[in-house]
């Protein structure tokens, strides 16, 4: 149908473009949450180091007011300097400010007094490049590794906090560490400057290890602390290598991680090469979206990594929220064209379908009304308008060959009318002639007379065909029917008529028909049909054959004619065109070509259908031939029948 | 012998029945139209008509097959009308012998066999003199 095609075709279309629509939307808005996600979480990072950098400053200003005070300047008057006072004064300001340690130096690098128990002196700390570089007079902050001894001599306690046990990490380097018992610290080292001379350096820092205040504090500047469905949306952790020594990411028991350490991959890029690090994690059981940059110390060398990652859910979510819009955009718009692609395919295809339903009304013969332009489109404005104009030539046309046709069949009809005056007065000298009641005749006049007679006879049978052939195409077949006795009315009549001829072919009539039989038609149509049959037998039946005739009720108020006679049979493909104006058997398999009008079976048919019957033929090839038709029976009160 | 009257307007057909009928024994009166068949059967007396229903108009046989009924001479004379139009003109009634459309004895088709025409003639006048006898 061509409304299913088209709208197959819309539908099509409007699916294909829904789905690319879709796809590029999600597509296109996933995309653009990762470039967004990535630049948020390199800007948190940059946040997790400010807050480091603001901490290192913090303690750079405190160690310059120290070396600035009166107390650090008199260190070199001996008489003046007191140590116990100043590792008591120095002490109460690293508590007050929340150093973890704070020294005080000589030139030479000597530890003059530490102000955590149990106070160790005298030890050298030239090695450290902060110290050396204080020494020259140069103020350095950084962060630095402070080794297990540096830590030890600095007092127990740090060396305690310090010390974390390596946990075992899946997708880490190997590692054949327990424990991680360095620190790594925030340092600073300040110059005490007299004059233009550096008299000793204090030396103080933050311990990083366990330092959850600072990481807690990176988490609340950068992420405010947000929370996505009951899980922080950030988390900051600092690593001293590749083993986190402060974070606020927690394990599924809630205690923070330390410990474990970084993958693999990470580390490799991060402490190895010094790269910054931007993607993908899976951080204790979720997904996050990470940055890590190295650390490094005063030197240059990598000593550990800053990290901050975002929860990826949320953008997840956001990007799935945006894909499902979509998705339902294109939904709404593909069911929006899938009916509009209905509507268009109708109104495109309705005026074609109403064409075609017309064409086949013309086809069948039916009386066509015009086809209704509903304007849908030019081409099909004018294809309708074509068709309705060769719609009412063709009807035009029709009428005027019917009459054509109608004055055609009443000539005929006429011709062989008035043929009849002629024939009669032919057959009745024939007669005369015959029966010598003009004179003497001889053999060879004879032959002649029979040869008219016969002639005669044929051309009797054509006016007979003509006529009704004329009456037939005019319509003006209508049987006037009455009560007929089947045997005495017709068949009787008939044969004795037929008698002659029937025994010149040799032919044996068998008539198992009932005397009781009445029919309820045209007494003169019926003997037709029954001249016609017989006159076919004679014609196509085989010499010295039988004629049968079976004549049997059939509900509910007809009776079922059995005609049958010997003969060569009808091919198959022959049958239909059987009862066809003009046809003729041709002469093959030695049936001889017969004269007459092929017309008997046509007129036969017709005279059959015109009483409500039906006829058909059935036929073995080199056996017989049988015509079955139906009559209507006429009824009589208390008519048990036969 | 019996005589009979051929109402015709063909003299060819007139003509021939006459020899057929005469070499039968029959004696023959013609009439070439309705109104002369019409005397003729009433002063000739004949025992048989044979009538041709398309003579001067297309019912003038059955006008004199209807006019013979009604008159009590001519009323008991067998008739066979002979017919070439069976149903091409628009008549209300079948070409059935019939009381009051068609009073006539027999019909048959033109051109009618001369062995069948003489058959039934024969019949007809069988069937009279067995019917008159014994009224007479």
């Amino acid at each position: 149908m061509l409304r299913t095609k088209l709208f197959q075709g819309f539908a099509i279309l409007v699916v294909l473009f829904s789905i690319l629509a879709a796809y590029v939307g999600v597509q296109t808005s996933q995309r653009r949450m990762v470039d967004e996600a990535q630049t948020r979480v390199q800007l948190n990072l940059g946040g997790a180091w400010s807050v480091l950098h603001a901490k290192m400053s913090e303690i750079e200003t405190v160690l310059r007011l120290v070396a600035g005070k009166q107390l650090v300047q008199d260190l070199t008057e001996v008489d003046r300097f007191d140590e116990t006072e100043v590792r008591h004064r120095l002490e109460r300001i690293r508590v007050t400010f929340g150093l973890d340690f704070l020294q005080l130096l000589s030139p030479e690098g000597e530890v003059l007094l530490r102000t955590t128990s149990p106070y160790n002196k005298g030890d050298f700390r030239l090695s450290d490049p902060a110290v050396s570089g204080a020494i020259k007079g140069e103020i350095q902050t950084a962060l630095a590794v402070l080794s297990p001894l540096e830590l030890a001599t600095e007092g127990p306690e740090l060396a305690q906090r310090a010390y974390i046990p390596i946990e075992e990490t899946l997708r880490a380097r190997p590692s054949s560490r327990a424990v991680e018992d360095r620190g790594l610290a925030m340092i600073s080292a300040v110059p005490v400057v007299k004059g233009a001379q550096v008299i000793g350096v204090v030396y103080g820092g933050v311990l990083l290890n366990r330092n959850f205040k600072l990481v807690d504090q990176m988490h609340d500047i950068v992420f405010k602390n947000e929370v996505y469905k009951g899980v922080p949306v950030g988390t900051a952790t600092i690593f001293l290598g590749d083993c986190r020594i402060a974070t606020t990411v927690r394990l599924s028991n809630g205690n923070r991680a330390m410990g474990t350490r970084v993958s693999k991959e990470v580390a490799d890029l991060v402490l190895d090469n010094g790269g910054s690090w931007v993607g993908e994690a899976f951080v204790v059981k979720d997904r996050y979206l990470a940055a890590y940059d190295p650390i490094r110390n005063v030197a240059g060398e990598i000593i550990g990594m800053l990290y901050v990652g975002t929860l990826k859910k949320p953008f997840e979510d956001y990007s799935r929220g945006i894909a499902l819009k979509y998705v339902y955009v294109s939904l709404f718009a593909l069911l929006v064209g899938l009916v509009l692609a209905f509507f268009i395919a109708s109104r495109l295809a309705n005026p074609i379908h109403r064409l075609m339903e017309a064409a086949d009304r013309v086809t069948q013969g039916h009386p066509t009304p015009p086809v209704a332009d509903t304007g849908s489109c030019d081409e099909v404005g004018h294809l309708i308008h074509a068709f309705n104009q060769m719609t009412s030539t063709l009807t035009e046309r029709e009428v005027k060959l019917k009459a054509l046709n109608r004055s055609y069949m009443e000539t005929l009809g006429f011709v062989s009318h008035e043929l009849k005056g002629p024939v009669a007065t032919i057959l009745n000298y024939a007669y005369l002639l015959r029966e010598q009641k003009l004179g003497d005749v001889n053999d060879r006049q004879v032959k002649a007379i029979r040869a008219i007679d016969a002639a005669s006879n044929r051309l009797v049978e054509m006016v007979r065909h003509y006529l009704n052939l004329s009456r037939i195409e005019n319509g003006e077949l209508r049987p006037l029917c009455g009560r007929i006795a089947l045997r005495d009315d017709v068949l009787v009549p008939l044969l004795e008529r037929l008698e002659h001829e029937i025994q010149s072919h040799e032919m044996r009539v068998d008539l198992q028909v009932d005397p009781g039989i009445l029919l309820l038609a045209d007494r003169n149509m019926v003997l037709e049909i029954f001249e016609n049959l017989f006159s076919n037998a004679m014609k196509y039946g085989r010499p010295q054959g039988v004629i049968t005739l079976q004549v049997e009720p059939e509900e509910p108020d007809r009776y079922l004619f059995k005609f049958r006679n010997d003969g060569p049979g009808i091919p198959a493909d022959r049958i239909d065109s059987l009862f066809q104006k003009f046809t003729r058997l041709e002469g093959t398999d030695g049936v001889r070509q017969q004269k007459g009008t092929g017309l008997g079976l046509f007129i036969t048919r017709s005279i059959i259908e015109a009483h409500g019957g039906r006829i058909r033929v059935t036929s073995e090839v080199g056996g017989w031939v049988e015509f079955v038709f139906t009559l209507p029976r006429f009824k009589q009160e208390g008519d048990a029948h036969v | 012998m019996a005589k009979i009257l051929v109402v015709d307007d063909d003299v060819e057909i007139i003509e021939t029945s006459k020899i057929i009928l005469e070499s039968k024994g029959y004696g023959v009166v013609a009439a070439g139209n309705g109104a002369d068949g019409l005397k003729k059967a009433r002063s000739e007396k004949p025992d048989l008509i044979l009538l041709d229903v398309m003579m001067a108009h297309d019912r003038e046989g059955f006008e004199v097959a209807q006019k013979l009924k009604q008159e009590a001479d001519t009323r008991h004379i067998p008739v066979i009308i002979i017919t070439g139009i069976t149903k091409s003109k628009k008549l209300p009634f079948k070409f059935e012998p019939d009381e009051d459309w068609l009073p006539v004895s027999a019909v048959l088709d033109k051109p009618v066999k001369p062995e069948l025409l003489l058959a039934k003639i024969e019949e007809l006048l069988a069937a009279r003199t067995t019917t008159q006898t014994p009224a007479n």
